[in-house]
């Protein structure tokens, strides 16, 4: 089938294509019959080759350098393009480059997570003896966050199919039950996205005041606070969660802005524009899964007690004045002079 | 973890949203755009071949007629094709 319509494509063009330098065949439009017609021939693109040298062209495996165009009678001018020299291009990045630039980034993700485990160690605290907890995210703050986070992952499972399902699963579930999945996958992927897109963009307006970078920030990085077990002092985001906001929240809108163009096949930006969406698309979901990763695991395992800040909403005081001293002075209020706590309110 | 279930039920709000809007309204009305382009496309000015083919849809294999052949059988076995059509009635 598929040759026959590229057959019936070469066809076309070959038809359609008016030579230069012999006599046109018996069924060719003259210029002015095309005009009637509504095709008006680009003088930049005249035909480079005719009929004969055309088809003869086309049925090369090895294409010639130089660019062959001839006209075809077809409204739509994107269907008169045959072969797309960008497009190997782009074919061979999409079945081959986007596997090593996931995995390499996935692997690199995954080391660092086992690196730091291994040199840093989870990062316990004591409770405050008075069993005093402080309100760190309000309900609004958790419900974006975990809209995000869940968004976020079906569109990681769904996208990481198209790069390496083919390869992992396709071989044990079959044809039609990889197709199948795929094809929801793709349906749920797309949807979804405009749950993590609102979710990325309350976050962007919400949490932006508190993820300025400061003076103080600098001092945490100095301090080596992300490899050691360390508490430099820190706002209410220290320094690496100020970059892992900023990563997701730039990310995810190259993100949502590549997706949604996607959508809109040929319509925005043409064929090379959606090769090069889908390039930086896929290479930018790579970075930000590798982000979450390390996210998730210093917001669960590696630090004590974050997790209970998005899961209730509330910290232990001490963990709090542990780990964002800053932020309590700020948000609470100072200590007593006889070094008790008391929230300013 | 009240947030985190609200926030399941409104990752599933917008996608439905979104499901409905991309692939039944907007998928709707582009198809139906797309049938309305391409039955004006698919018109008798467009013939290029002169034997009165759509070049577009005429397929020389056989198999596929175009509708526009002036009574003659494009497909059907190899016997019957370039014969009026009431001529090969009855045999496919």
């Amino acid at each position: 089938m598929t040759r026959t319509i590229l057959l019936a494509l070469l066809l076309l063009l070959g038809l359609a294509a008016a030579p230069f330098d012999v006599a046109p065949p018996a069924f060719a439009q003259s210029s002015n019959e095309a005009t009637d017609r509504g095709v008006h021939p680009n003088p930049s693109r005249n035909p480079s080759a005719t009929d004969e040298e055309l088809m003869r062209v086309l049925g090369q495996e090895r294409l010639p350098p130089d660019r062959v165009q001839g006209n075809v009678y077809l409204p739509d001018r994107k269907l008169g393009v045959l072969i797309q020299p960008q497009g190997r291009t782009w074919r061979d990045f999409r079945v081959t480059g986007t596997r090593w630039i996931h995995g390499i980034l996935l692997g690199l993700a995954v080391l660092a997570v086992i690196l730091l485990a291994v040199l840093r160690g989870r990062d316990r605290y004591r409770t405050d003896p008075e069993g005093r907890r402080i309100l760190r995210f309000r309900a609004v703050d958790r419900f974006v966050h975990w809209m995000t986070a869940v968004s976020f992952i079906l569109l990681a499972l769904t996208g990481l199919n198209f790069v390496f399902g083919r390869t992992l699963l396709q071989p044990w579930m079959g044809d039609g039950a990889f197709s199948a999945m795929s094809l929801w996958g793709l349906s749920v992927h797309n949807a979804v996205g405009f749950a993590f897109l609102l979710g990325i963009l309350a976050m962007a307006v919400m949490w932006v005041q508190d993820n300025l970078f400061h003076r103080v920030d600098w001092v945490w990085f100095r301090s080596g606070a992300l490899f050691r077990k360390v508490h430099a002092p820190a706002e209410k985001f220290n320094a690496g969660q100020k970059l892992i906001y900023w990563g997701a929240v730039l990310g995810g809108l190259a993100l949502g802005v590549t997706g949604v163009l996607m959508m809109l096949p040929i319509s925005t930006v043409g064929v090379n524009g959606m090769q090069w969406l889908q390039g930086v698309h896929t290479v930018l979901a790579g970075l930000m899964i590798a982000l979450i990763i390390g996210h998730i695991y210093l917001g669960t395992w590696g630090v004590e007690g974050s997790f209970e800040a998005m899961s209730r909403g509330d910290v232990d005081l001490h963990w709090a004045r542990t780990h964002h001293p800053l932020w309590v002075e700020d948000a609470y209020g100072r200590r007593r002079p006889d070094g008790r706590f008391e929230p300013a309110e | 973890m009240r947030a985190f279930l609200l926030a399941c039920v409104g990752v599933l709000a917008v996608a439905f949203g979104a499901y409905a809007l991309l692939e039944g309204v907007l998928a709707r009305n582009a198809g139906t755009e797309f049938a309305v382009k391409g039955s004006t496309r698919v018109s008798e000015a467009d013939k290029v071949d002169p034997r009165g083919y759509l070049s577009s849809v005429h397929e020389p294999a056989g198999g596929v007629s175009s509708g526009r052949d002036g009574g003659r059988a494009v497909g059907g076995p190899a016997k019957d094709r370039g014969r009026p059509a009431e001529a090969t009635e009855g045999k496919r």
